[in-house]
């Protein structure tokens, strides 16, 4: 299957790594600076903006080997109970319960993507997004109620770090993962992931094993994923629900779709994009449209819906598609003054 | 587990099991017709159905139609609906990319469960169920188990849709240009077939079957404005397991996921009940992915 056959070659900005890497660092840490200074609202924002960086760029990686997952709220939801859990019933240190507990969503990822990687197409989907009911029951079976205290719910400790420091905290995690996609794209291994979006077959015959690095990723993408999840409660929430299992309402596992998707797919910077325009105006939206009606976030949650379908069926590179054709205008324009003279 | 033993519960889940496999049945059928045909995987399609189901309540509840007439206009009212969204969202999302497809149509599933809630949850809370006059009243089977007519009606009025369907797919022309279609739109259009007409045709028909199925899943179970994500894993369950695009396989298939919702739900609690498709569905997946009935 090929993303690409639609969307365009991976969208590139011409420019080295280095830049690219320097230009989210100083993007993060502006977002870090301004919104600490503007006040404490604004800095839970910016909060939720690092957790659905991550979140979404978990999600990407997937989309960009081809493989669409309608069930990330799976990895994120068990990322966040396994940083629960291991805080609250084994009395885990906090600080390295959000690095640990995401190796569960490791593992699940590793597992899903086993079976995943020997679907084709929309099977992927599909299987994925089935997940998450299964996970939704395990959350809330009487079994595992002891430690997920079933539909209740967890509530989370304090995370033992001063209240200033989340924000650079969480904003330092969201580089970290940018870096670790920047590495895998321009690493022997993006290079086998970018083939077998292009054309897996193809891949396959010139000796890349297909399974075997599509099931990496996906244990890569449950990691980060799982990590967003456990930021999410550590640093935001910190209150664990069934509901982040995408289930029954499936936004947790829409949000990294939308990100992703409108803010440019294939891309790590066009996804922090994404996220940095779209999360405050959603919280934004979304806060005024309650206070007018019980129900204004659903109304706001159709709005954002709508965006998403005309996006795909209209501009499927989304905004950084324009903002890479516009610079790329402007340089040919300049190259060809050059060549005048 | 002592308890599985006792006859009148065996009778009473194995009713429930039918049930369910008879709406499953319409529900995945509907898909089937519409994935085999346009080559569109629909994830709207549970989210027609509850649709449907909420126009026959409201039909119910403020005209006070019985449960059955009221069918009539959320058929209507769903294909008149699919018809739009099939020309404005996706017929356009079936010519992008298998991954833009499917994110388009879950985007249209998250419009369709968000706009049904912001008109449903602030009148009605929680779940509802169509109240159906014939409430209550049925004929007992051994070891006191109540069939009701209602049970008996929705069992009945599925089996007939599918042999009506059955009948149109196979014996009319138009089923059989249908049918073409599917196997090869190219050489159908060269034979004269009018591909467009057929597709919303397909279409509307695929969505009627989801507004029938949600009319009498809204009789015997409560549903809200996010049931239809469930329903629609349950109709995909089905089609994968009987293997896409075969009817006795969505048989089989319905029959299999039914009966294990129902009993699983009932010695295991209910969200085990909904959970255990999408584990056999995995089984499925990892063993067979073509389905149990699937050419490939």
């Amino acid at each position: 299957m090929s993303m690409n056959a639609d969307t365009g070659k991976r969208l590139k900005l011409p420019g080295s790594m280095y830049i690219k890497a320097v230009a989210v660092a100083v993007a993060l840490a502006i977002i870090t600076a301004v919104s600490t200074m503007w006040g404490s609202y604004p800095t839970l924002v910016a909060i939720t903006i690092m957790v659905f960086y991550v979140y979404s760029l978990s999600w990407s990686l997937l989309a960009d080997t081809g493989m669409v997952s309608l069930g990330q709220a799976l990895f994120f939801a068990l990322g966040s109970y396994a940083y629960g859990i291991f805080v609250i019933s084994y009395g885990m240190n906090p600080l390295v319960a959000i690095f640990a507990g995401p190796v569960l969503g490791a593992l699940a990822g590793l597992v899903v993507g086993f079976i995943s990687s020997r679907l084709r197409d929309w099977y992927v989907g599909i299987f994925t997004f089935a997940l998450t009911p299964a996970g939704y029951a395990l959350a809330v079976s009487s079994q595992l109620s002891p430690w997920t205290a079933g539909a209740v719910g967890l509530a989370v400790p304090r995370f033992p770090l001063p209240s200033t420091a989340w924000l650079p905290f969480s904003a330092a995690l969201a580089f970290a993962a940018y870096i670790v996609i920047m590495l895998i794209q321009n690493r022997r291994i993006g290079f086998a992931l970018s083939a077998i979006n292009d054309d897996e077959t193809a891949a396959g015959t010139v000796g890349i094993n297909t399974r075997f690095y599509k099931t990496i990723v996906f244990g890569i993408s449950g990691y980060l994923a799982a990590l967003a999840g456990a930021m999410f409660v550590a640093l935001y929430t910190s209150y664990i629900a069934p509901d982040y299992f995408g289930y029954p309402d499936i936004s947790y596992s829409v949000w990294p779709v939308f990100y992703s998707m409108i803010g440019g797919m294939g891309s790590p910077e066009g996804v922090l994009l994404g996220t940095v325009l779209l999360d405050p105006v959603e919280t934004a939206i979304r806060s005024w449209l309650s206070s007018i009606s019980v129900t204004g976030g659903n109304l706001a949650l159709v709005i954002f819906g709508l965006l998403l379908v005309i996006v795909l069926l209209k501009a499927p590179k989304g905004i950084y598609g324009y903002v890479v054709r516009y610079i790329e205008s402007r340089r040919t324009k300049s190259g060809g003054r050059n060549g005048t003279r | 587990m002592a308890a599985f033993f006792i006859p009148s519960y065996l009778l009473s889940t194995a009713l429930y099991g039918l049930l369910f496999t008879s709406i499953y049945l319409l529900l995945a059928t509907g898909l089937t017709l519409i994935f085999g045909t346009l080559k569109l995987v629909n994830f709207a399609h549970g989210d027609l159905m509850i649709l449907g189901a909420f126009v026959a309540f409201l039909f119910v509840t403020l005209e006070g139609w019985s449960p059955y007439l009221a069918m009539i206009p959320a058929v209507l009212v769903i294909a008149g609906f699919g018809v739009l969204i099939y020309r404005f969202t996706l017929k356009p999302a079936a010519k992008t990319s298998p991954v833009n497809m499917i994110l388009i149509t879950i985007g249209v599933s998250y419009v369709l469960e968000n706009g049904l809630a912001y008109y449903f949850l602030p009148v009605y809370r929680t779940g509802v169920e169509i109240p159906s006059p014939l409430r209550g009243m049925g004929v007992l089977l051994p070891s006191n188990v109540l069939l009701t007519y209602d049970d008996l009606s929705i069992i009945v009025i599925s089996w007939v849709i599918m042999v009506v369907l059955y009948y149109w797919l196979f014996r009319t022309k138009q089923g059989i240009a249908i049918r073409a279609l599917s196997q090869n739109p190219v050489g159908a259009s060269i034979s004269g077939i009018d591909v467009s007409r057929l597709s919303y045709l397909t279409f509307i028909v695929g969505s009627a079957l989801a507004a029938i199925a949600g009319t009498l899943y809204g009789i015997v179970f409560t549903f809200d404005p996010f049931t239809g994500i469930l329903l629609t894993l349950m109709a995909f369950a089905v089609m994968i397991l009987g293997g896409v695009g075969s009817i006795p396989g969505t048989m089989v298939g319905s029959a299999i996921i039914g009966f294990a919702t129902s009993f699983v739900g009932y010695y295991m609690g209910q969200t085990w009940g909904e959970a255990v498709a999408f584990i056999i569905l995995a089984l499925i997946l990892l063993v067979r992915p073509s389905g149990i009935f699937g050419g490939r």
